[in-house]
């Protein structure tokens, strides 16, 4: 299983100092506010946020039989390493534990997101300019050209020129990009 | 207010937020704010807030997370404005 | 020749972790644990679990530390192993007082790492009514660090643990460190590690070793019930080479590796099972 979330600078509105506390007090746990506030780098909120969705859309794959919530603060983020371009960490919920690792960009930040960390290799992402839903589609390696639809629940799932793919799929859009991460299961 | 005066507030409040204006328009209370909404879940809190300024309540942990459709969204609003 | 185990806290966490390790390679199990009845029902699907992999698995929810428990179970392993050894001893219990010693206060933070801290710490600690007192150190000591001898000890005089057998336990960094609202606890690992030194120095011509292992931040049922555990798991993160935190498994994997004879010199240690982090 895998989740994926992207976050494109500069489409967020500067807000308000109290905005952005209140903001902070309603999606992050206390430990996660000190190390945003303990660190140097100006993508630190957004690659703690995108870690929450990585690991929530995995969550929601988990248990197809489970009805959407909305519970950031649930879903504790606890970074590893972090530097210029990447990050890895973990992120947990109740008893389920997940490993993301991230990729810093100049424009853009990609997370991804794996009930174990060993799966992270495997994944396979593509960045590419948004499109309509119905075109979104990707060249993998081995499985050549895969479409992409949200079932009802609002989950890709992954076809091949024969049916569906055995495989788990996230995908995420902000701004002008979209991400796309696929994993053979 | 009542609930139809609600329901065009909150309108208000997560228009910017909304990727399918014309899935606004027509919004009955089933519509999901992610899914038919297509709302950005980052934004999902900013419409908190929004909401907590317009309606001067406080939302807290519990309620948000059961936010996810229109109808949803007023009968919380209806509840916290009824306690004040 | 069959192979046994006593786990004494295998239901959760590490020892259970350690009991489907044994378990799968061959180990029959005698577990001993404590749990309310949601628990125990989820205890009892894990040791079926287990019994499917081919070994036996008796738990008991029984209280390790009362003496007639500690009788019983003598008898109990006698009739199981019918003249066979333990093999292996895993004391694996978490009871204790997890509080303060004096009220939570701030000081001025600072803009380093370390300040990290300031406001986990105060959101879980600025509540606090109830402090340590000498009884809370009386009985954490005694079921986290003295209970290993006594079983140990009942086991020898029994003639159920003999030559070849590996005594084990638990300890973590918090046995030499300071962590808020740990003390009892650390007191009861610093017991528990002289105990294992002894143990390994007067049981040694009997062919019996003690070791213990230093496992790693992990994330516990045990664990969560240490008042900002999150900040722990954060900081233990950021330190660990391999990038992540211990699993229930590494130390379960452990536990093995110090059952098998290759380790049979292997005696009176502390050793780290965390993937480095102690020494990062």
């Amino acid at each position: 299983m895998v989740g994926n979330d992207l976050v494109f600078f500069n489409t967020r509105t500067q807000h308000k100092e109290t905005r952005l506390t209140r903001f902070l007090a309603k999606t992050f746990t206390a430990q996660e506010r000190e190390v945003l506030k303990a660190s140097r780098f100006a993508f630190m909120q957004a690659l703690i946020w995108s870690a929450k969705e990585a690991a929530f859309k995995v969550f929601m794959q988990q248990h197809p039989l489970q009805e959407r919530f909305y519970a950031p603060k649930k879903f504790e983020v606890f970074i590893a390493r972090v530097e210029r371009t990447s990050a890895t960490g973990e992120v947990h919920y109740q008893e389920q534990r997940y490993a993301f690792t991230s990729e810093v960009h100049a424009d853009y930040l990609h997370t991804i997101a794996c009930p174990d960390q060993s799966m992270l290799t495997e994944v396979y992402t593509q960045i590419s300019p948004r499109t309509k839903k119905e075109a979104r589609s990707m060249q993998h390696p081995v499985l050549g050209k895969l479409h992409f639809k949200n079932n009802t629940r609002g989950i890709p799932e992954a076809f091949t020129a024969d049916g569906r793919a055995k495989a788990s799929t996230s995908v995420s859009h902000d701004g002008p990009l979209q991400a796309l991460a696929f994993l053979v299961i | 207010m009542n609930r139809e005066e609600l329901k065009a507030k909150l309108k208000e409040i997560i228009e910017p937020y909304v990727q399918n204006k014309e899935a606004l328009e027509n919004a009955t209370e089933e519509t999901s704010l992610l899914l038919d909404l297509e709302i950005n879940s980052a934004h999902l809190v900013d419409i908190i807030l929004d909401m907590e300024e317009a309606f001067d309540i406080e939302i807290d942990d519990e309620n948000a997370e059961r936010m996810m459709t229109i109808g949803q969204a007023l009968d919380i609003s209806e509840k916290l404005l009824e306690e004040d | 020749m069959k192979k046994w185990a006593l786990i004494l806290g295998g239901s959760t966490g590490l020892g259970l972790a350690s009991a489907k390790k044994l378990g799968k390679e061959g180990y029959n199990l005698i577990i001993l644990y404590r749990d309310r009845k949601a628990g125990a029902e989820r205890a009892e699907e894990e040791f079926e679990s287990i019994r499917k992999m081919g070994v036996a698995c008796y738990g008991y929810n029984k209280d390790a530390l009362k003496a007639e428990v500690v009788n019983e179970m003598l008898t109990e392993t006698a009739r199981l192993l019918q003249g066979e050894k333990l093999g292996v001893m895993l004391h694996s219990i978490a009871k204790g007082n997890l509080k303060l010693m004096v009220p939570y206060k701030e000081v001025s933070p600072r803009t380093d790492l370390s300040a990290m801290s300031v406001e986990v710490l105060k959101e879980e600690f600025s509540e606090e009514q109830h402090f340590l007192q000498s009884a809370d150190f009386a009985l954490t000591i005694e079921a986290m660090g003295t209970s290993y001898y006594t079983w140990a000890k009942a086991l020898f005089d029994a003639g159920l643990i003999r030559e070849g057998t590996s005594l084990l336990t638990l300890t973590s960094e918090g046995g030499r460190r300071a962590w808020r609202n740990y003390a009892a606890v650390s007191a009861a690992k610093a017991t528990l590690e002289a105990i294992s030194r002894n143990m390994a120095l007067e049981f040694a011509p009997y062919g019996i070793r003690s070791n213990v292992i230093q496992a790693g931040v992990t994330d516990t049922v045990a664990l969560r019930k240490i008042k900002g555990n999150t900040l722990m798991k954060e900081q233990s993160l950021l330190r660990n080479p391999f990038g992540r935190l211990t699993r229930p498994e590494d130390v379960g994997n452990a536990v093995y590796l110090l059952s098998r004879p290759e380790a049979a010199w292997i005696n009176g240690a502390i050793i780290p099972v965390d993937g480095g982090e102690s020494i990062a």
